[in-house]
């Protein structure tokens, strides 16, 4: 297929040119419209009033108090929310239907709303949260998932025995025989703790009924999935929900699948008036967070490090409710097998019920947890050989054309070279000297994250006659700049100036299963090109005589065309899809095609560890992503730089800490999320793309994340000879490492 | 509902605080105070805000002592060409107190006056000797800042009393220096504070005092541990010496920050490195 | 949280069981008790004042003691709530009674400690902190209480007289409610967050 110059010249003029994101400037300064900011004509004020108990029967809901509070406007209870009419289906939930907006019957966390006070303003609602009496009767509660699964262990779901939350296992040659003729055997447990996203913009949502039609402006990156819950909760055509997003106040998984928007629908609905509901800082660390995670490798090696046999036990706590724990933990196996070859491997992943915070999405999801893990692992196996880290890694590393785990054969991988630029830019091979005191070493580690297939992306481009491009499409911005990415991919297929190019916020007239995942600039890449390749061709139709087809020879002047034909506008959709896989049909034989294509991250760093105080300071670090093709070079940098910081926090100090079953550190005070100043000066970043102009753009919204504890955990290692298994890797844990004195 | 009252003179001030110990309270620059309402932990029934009382910031020198108003936020007393000149200590740890939003706001008498233990200045006045001067409705009193606070966020002023400064003797001789431990991001609150102030006649330890702050409930001073040294050169012996036996002495406290275990083994390293610092 | 604190008294274990029995007594010794006052054979009601700085957190709620496991062993437990910062604080409070042949008494306490609410998320440091220090100053009373010393008048502003409780058929009931973790029924209020 030939392509005239002038096409080439005006497609690099937009892909991989670094424009800025279309809001940057409002957003610095603070004149960004976010859900936070926006009200409704006559709305009303929510307040939630949460358990303080981590499993307790609800015996009553005194609301008396609450209803004298001059202004209080009426109080929801779950048990008025089992009996309402208008709410016939009042579960919801993605996985399993086993939440309901209020607590009904009993409480299953510390922070379970169990009633809503809706109220004229906002410090009304909150005095009227005050005086709801609630009472209780305690029960046992289990907050670690080993204890969740003991045999008399206090059950949070009746419908659920033994509190479980889904069960995966993959079982692939013979892990047993290879075990046992095994010359070199490693095993070591790994666990990373529940840790909070810490949006800056909190969960919030209004919800508004005019008739039968619901309209929800919310916070949430999964708009498609919030209206067809909210339509079968109240047994209505998901095309009467409306569920607008402006752009989020970040996102970074906390604002995926439902949070609050069934109780703010459910009140709207009971009030027959607008509802706002926003939430605290601490009430948003008590409404989702990380997985917490256990996992145990045991692999066997031959003398060169070659692995032979894996096996992989992984304990996820999936918190009070499904939310998407049982279909995670699947990810979670897939995800846990890392970027290796193994002839033979056996993995079991669980999730469990536990009476603290539902675990939900989170940047890196499901990733971060087993690549802390595989990668710390790697590093153990090659110091126990005496083999150098990289090296290792090199055997090991899979290749295009060979078996992943699940006998899917891989294709457009490139770890080796992901490997080979971190390693060349932080200087592996060359160590500092240490000056006094401190231990200086370096450390990297490579990662897989699946790309689960089967979803599904709607995108619907309309050209104007004066014009004008517009895009609709369910993706949620929320400072990745996905909405300016889109522009970019529009203005390139159809050939225009960018700046006719305006994407429009997620309103419902589109579908997107999730703008998660790092999805969204590939399929959106797919899903555009189609809708522009039928506004082409539809062009064409109407100029008699010019041959256009598929070859993009000349680029149509879209305003002549229209006003020489008279219309108004050209509009094309497209979709991706993507097909769906059964490899996912048998949870106890996982098997098949596990990923529409894989993400691919690395990172190397460099530590000085105080070794008087067990501080870790980065010297340096330096990331990769497999990017493909480049949209946006600035914008893959601040991705890639942005997730390196933001899995600091996760490495180093962020934890939500459970005592008696209640989160002891709900503020941004005792729960530390990293400063500017800890950044390293020397952060860097690279995007590795392919030569061929047609190849898969991959997102890099979370490939370096999961890359960055077990490389600082390695450089630790590295410096110190101490190693860490259980993150966060606080001062206090590496001293303990190098002092040999455990906790 | 919250009254807030922003009284032109001092005696107004203490008589409003007086009336009602509990329910009303001083608010200076607000950042302790306003998240503790925040969190729901206390209602006062009235703010009573010393913004509007002349002569409570800013920092004077005489020929004997700097004095800083209690108003004076952190940012102001780092940034002083006085304090940086002759409290140079002082400096440092205003300038590290919290994150830049916090030391713009935050005062230095809010900051003893709330005595939360997780805090830097006190830690350097009490090594210091630092006075707290206070006026309550009996009139005006001065006190070591050492005796200011008794007890997590408790002080021993009395009802009505209101702290209107600090000062410092001015002493060319002595050298102070703090040392400041955060165990997680650069903007948490100290895990362990420890300063340490010497005084030299020739090359021989004259007087010597260190204070640990912030791994324990109040800033407390080991002048029975130091004074071992006095009369020495404070070598590597004796600094290992001293850290080593305040390491043992002190009864931390567990947080977030870090356990009772590491504060001991941190002071001992902070203690050490602070006395590195001051010796010859 | 757990806290432990063990001490001794010159007293045989007897005396021991006596005050520990003795509600008003023993209760005259924890700091902060206010309003100490029986309600039936089982059950007594007080408020237990807490102060950290400016935080005051007033405790109102139920006491009862469990003597079944006396001489050995004796279980004090008490819940209460505090309205200002809705907080519920549930303790409980195991006295192991070791007597020695020169006719002392060593006391190993264990407090198991549980703050829900909004004072449970304020630095769990000085809560566990300011529970240690009211543990330790409940020992110190204590351990001069019973070895003799009479209390001094600054102490007993809650006694009133009554009679300490005896009933031990009230109290195997309250064992077997005990004996299961965290159940309570119903007795106390709880605010709600």
């Amino acid at each position: 297929m030939t392509t005239s110059a002038d096409t080439l010249v005006r497609r690099a003029r937009v892909l991989g040119v670094s424009l800025p994101m279309p809001d940057a400037a409002d957003r610095v300064v603070g004149t960004l419209e976010y859900t936070v900011d926006h009200s409704v004509e006559g709305m009303v004020h929510a307040r939630l009033v949460r358990s303080p108990y981590p499993h307790a029967r609800i015996i009553d809901v005194d609301v008396s108090g609450a209803l004298a509070e001059d202004g209080v406007l009426r109080v929801v209870t779950g048990a008025d929310i089992e009996t309402a009419v208008e709410i016939p289906n009042p579960f919801f939930g993605l996985t399993r239907r086993d939440q309901a907006p209020l607590a009904i019957g009993k409480v299953r966390y510390v922070g379970d709303p169990v009633a809503l006070v809706v109220a004229e303003t906002p410090q009304t609602a909150r005095a009227g949260a005050e005086s709801v009496l609630v009472d209780y009767d305690e029960l046992a509660y289990v907050v670690d998932p080993k204890d969740a699964l003991v045999p008399d262990a206090p059950v949070l779901h009746d419908e659920w025995p033994g509190n479980e939350c889904g069960e995966w296992r993959l079982d692939r040659g013979d892990v047993d025989g290879a075990m046992s003729n095994a010359t070199h055997l490693f095993e070591a447990t790994y666990t990373s703790p529940m840790a909070n996203a810490v949006p800056f913009e909190p969960h919030v949502a209004i919800a508004v009924w005019v008739d039968d039609f619901l309209e929800v402006w919310t916070a949430t990156q999964w708009p498609s999935a919030v209206r067809g819950e909210l339509a079968h909760m109240f047994d209505i055509d998901p095309g009467k929900v409306q569920v607008r997003v402006f752009p989020l106040g970040g996102g970074y998984g906390a604002k995926s699948q439902l949070k609050i928007e069934p109780v703010v629908a459910a009140a709207a609905r009971m009030m027959g008036r607008p509802v706002r509901l926003e939430l605290d800082r601490d009430e948003v660390f008590l409404t989702t967070g990380k997985h917490p995670a256990r996992m145990n490798i045991r692999t066997a090696v031959d003398a060169e490090g070659r692995f032979i046999a894996r096996e992989i036990d992984l304990l996820y706590n999936g918190g009070a409710y499904a939310v998407v724990t049982p279909k995670a933990v699947a990810q979670g196996l897939l995800r846990s097998i890392g970027p290796y070859r193994f002839p033979n491997i056996r993995i079991r992943s669980r999730g469990v019920y536990t009476n603290t915070i539902p675990s939900g999405s989170f940047r890196g999801a499901m990733t971060n947890q087993a690549a802390f893990a595989y990668e710390s692992h790697a590093d153990e196996i090659a110091a126990g050989l005496g083999i150098d880290p990289y090296e290792l890694r090199e055997r090991n590393l899979l290749e295009d054309g060979d078996l992943f785990a699940s006998g899917q054969v891989m294709h457009d991988i490139h770890f080796r070279e992901l490997l080979q630029d971190v390693a060349k830019v932080i200087g592996w091979g060359k160590e500092r000297a240490s000056p006094a005191g401190k231990a200086i070493g370096k450390g990297l580690a490579v990662i897989i994250k699946t790309t689960p297939p089967g979803t599904r992306s709607e995108v619907r481009v309309e050209v104007h006659a004066d014009g004008q491009v517009l895009v609709h499409t369910n993706s949620v911005d929320m400072g990745q700049g996905v909405l300016g990415t889109l522009a970019q991919l529009t203005a390139h297929h159809l050939g225009v100036d960018i700046e006719k190019v305006r994407v429009r916020d997620p309103d419902s007239s589109t579908f997107d299963s999730m703008t998660a995942g790092s999805r969204t600039t590939f399929v959106a890449d797919h899903a555009i090109g189609e809708a522009c390749e039928s506004i082409r061709r539809q062009a064409a139709e109407i100029v008699a005589g010019r041959s256009y087809g598929s070859d993009p020879g000349t680029t149509p002047d879209y305003e002549e065309i229209m006003r020489e034909a008279s219309i108004t506008a050209l509009i094309g959709e497209g979709v991706y899809q993507s097909t769906p896989s059964d490899a996912l049909s048998n949870p106890l034989d996982v098997k098949g095609e596990v990923a529409d294509h894989w993400h691919q991250g690395a990172v190397a760093v460099e530590v000085a560890v105080d070794v008087e105080t067990g501080k870790v300071e980065i010297l340096r670090c330096h990331g990769a992503a497999w990017a493909g093709r480049v949209v946006n070079p600035i914008r893959a940098r601040q991705q890639s730089e942005g997730s390196i910081i933001f899995g600091m926090g996760p490495a180093l100090f962020e934890e939500v800490i459970f005592v008696d079953g209640q989160v002891s550190n709900p503020n941004l005070s005792d729960y530390m999320i990293p400063s500017i100043v800890d950044v390293p000066i020397n952060l860097t970043s690279s995007s590795l793309e392919s030569p061929d102009p047609d190849a898969d753009i991959h997102g890099v919204g979370e490939m370096t994340i999961p890359a960055v504890a077990p490389a600082i955990a390695n450089a630790i290692a590295r410096a110190t000879g101490a190693r860490v298994r259980d993150l966060p890797m606080t001062a206090e844990r590496v001293l303990r490492a190098i002092l040999g004195e455990p906790e | 509902m919250t009254r807030f009252v922003e009284p032109r003179d001092l005696q107004e001030a203490c008589a409003i605080l007086a009336d009602d110990e509990w329910g009303n309270k001083v608010i200076s620059g607000g950042t302790a105070l306003v998240l503790m309402m925040r969190q729901g932990l206390i209602a006062p029934s009235t703010l009573v805000s010393i913004g509007r009382i002349d002569d409570l910031d800013g920092i004077r020198k005489d020929d004997s002592r700097i004095t800083i108003g209690a108003r004076t936020t952190h940012t102001a007393i780092a940034a002083s060409a006085e304090v940086q000149r002759w409290l140079p200590s002082l400096a440092d740890a205003c300038s590290r107190v919290g994150n830049v939003r916090v030391r713009n706001v935050g005062t230095l008498g809010g900051n003893l006056a709330e005595a939360d233990y997780a805090a830097d200045p006190p830690t350097v006045l009490v090594g210091l000797d630092a006075l707290c001067h206070v006026i309550g409705p009996h009139g005006a009193r001065v006190l070591p800042v050492a005796d200011l606070a008794t007890g997590f966020y408790t002080t021993s002023l009395g009802p009505g009393e209101i702290i209107t400064g600090v000062s410092v003797l001015i002493d060319e001789h002595r050298v102070s220096v703090y040392e400041k431990y955060v165990s997680r991001s650069s903007e948490d609150r100290p895990c362990v504070g420890v300063s340490a102030t010497a005084r030299y006649d020739g090359t021989s330890l004259d007087q010597l005092n260190v204070v640990v702050g912030a791994a324990v409930a109040v800033p407390r001073r080991f002048d029975e541990v130091t004074a071992s040294a006095l009369g020495g050169t404070l070598d590597e012996t004796a600094r290992r010496d001293i850290a080593a036996a305040i390491g043992e002495a002190i009864d931390p406290i567990e947080d977030a920050r870090g356990s009772a275990w590491y504060r001991r083994k941190v002071t001992a390293v902070l203690v050490k490195r602070a006395l590195e610092r001051v010796s010859r | 949280m757990l806290i432990e604190e063990a001490f001794s008294v010159d007293a045989p274990r007897a005396e021991v069981v006596r005050f520990l029995l003795d509600v008003p007594r023993m209760g005259a010794c924890v700091p902060g008790v206010e309003d100490l006052h029986r309600v039936d054979d089982a059950r007594y009601e007080a408020t237990l004042v807490v102060r950290v700085g400016p935080i005051q957190a007033r405790f109102r709620g139920d006491v009862s003691i469990d003597a079944t496991g006396a001489p050995d062993t004796i279980v004090a437990s008490a819940s209460g709530r505090d309205s200002t910062t809705g907080s519920v604080a549930q303790v409980r409070f195991f006295a192991d009674l070791v007597e020695s042949e020169d006719g002392s008494t060593e006391i190993r306490s264990a407090s198991d400690v549980t703050i829900r609410g909004r004072l449970g998320q304020f630095g769990s440091g000085v809560v566990a902190s300011t529970a240690r220090e009211m543990v330790k100053t409940f020992a110190q009373c204590a351990g001069q209480e019973i070895g003799g010393v009479a209390p001094s008048a600054s102490r007993s502003s809650n006694t009133q007289g009554i009679a300490p409780v005896v009933a031990r058929g009230v109290l195997s009931w309250l064992r077997e409610i005990w004996s299961r973790i965290f159940r309570r029924r119903g007795q106390v209020r709880s605010r709600d967050e």
